[in-house]
C-alpha cells in the first residue's frame, strides 16, 4: 500500500503559496491488488545429481 | 478500499516492474541471486541473459526468458531472493522454500553447496486484478 499525502495549498494575490497548518491535507491512499511471484528450480551436486530436501510438509504417521 | 484492475491495466502495471530490471550497464546482465535469510549473502547469482528478462505480460503475468544456470554456486542456505538490474539496484524480493514449502521461488533443496549448480526453470510475476 502507498499512501501519499498532499498539504492543501493557498495563494497570495502576489502569487506566492503558503500552507495553511489548520487546513486538513488531503490524503490519498493506494491499495492495489499484491503481486505474485512464483518460480521453481533444482539444485545440483558436483555429481549432476538432483538434492532433494526432505521432512517439509506435514508428515503422518 | 480495494482496488480492481482491468487485464490492460495489470499488465501496464506488471511490465512496468519488471522493464525495470532491463535498465543500468555496470554489468551485462540483470541478474536473480537467491539469497541466505535477510539477503545478507548471496548462494547463488544467475544471469537473465535474454534480450530483456522478461517477456511482455499477458493478462498481468510476465514470464522470465532464458536464465543461465549457476554452475559454481558460492553456497549456503537459501531462504530469500532479490532481482536486479544490470547496476544491482534492487527491483523485487521475495522469499525462497523447498519444493512445497510455499515459497515464491522454490528450490529442489535450500542446502546449497559451493561449486553445487543452481538453475532456476521457470518464474513468473504476476500483477492480480483484485
Amino acid at each position: 500500500m502507498t499512501t501519499k499525502t498532499f498539504p492543501l495549498v493557498g495563494q497570495y494575490e502576489n502569487g506566492e503559496t503558503f500552507y495553511d497548518p489548520e487546513d486538513t491535507p488531503i490524503e490519498v491512499v493506494q491499495n492495489w491488488p499484491e503481486p505474485e511471484i512464483r518460480g521453481h528450480g533444482v539444485v545440483r551436486d558436483k555429481f549432476g545429481n538432483i538434492k532433494e530436501d526432505i521432512n517439509h510438509g506435514s508428515n503422518t504417521i | 478500499m480495494a482496488v480492481t484492475l482491468s487485464n490492460a491495466a495489470a499488465s501496464g502495471a506488471a511490465n512496468a516492474v519488471v522493464d525495470l530490471l532491463d535498465a543500468g550497464s555496470s554489468n551485462t546482465y540483470p541478474q536473480l541471486r537467491i539469497n541466505i535469510s535477510g539477503n545478507a549473502s548471496t548462494v547463488a547469482a544467475l544471469n537473465f541473459t535474454g534480450s530483456t528478462a522478461f517477456g511482455a505480460a499477458s493478462n498481468g503475468v510476465c514470464t522470465a526468458g532464458t536464465i543461465a544456470d549457476n554452475t559454481n554456486a558460492p553456497g549456503g542456505t537459501a531462504a530469500a531472493f532479490q532481482t536486479v538490474d544490470q547496476d544491482g539496484t534492487v527491483v523485487f524480493s521475495g522469499t525462497v522454500t523447498a519444493t512445497g514449502g510455499g515459497g515464491d521461488i522454490t528450490l529442489s533443496s535450500v542446502a546449497v553447496g559451493a561449486t553445487d549448480t543452481v538453475a532456476v526453470s521457470s518464474l513468473t510475476y504476476t500483477q492480480p486484478t483484485s
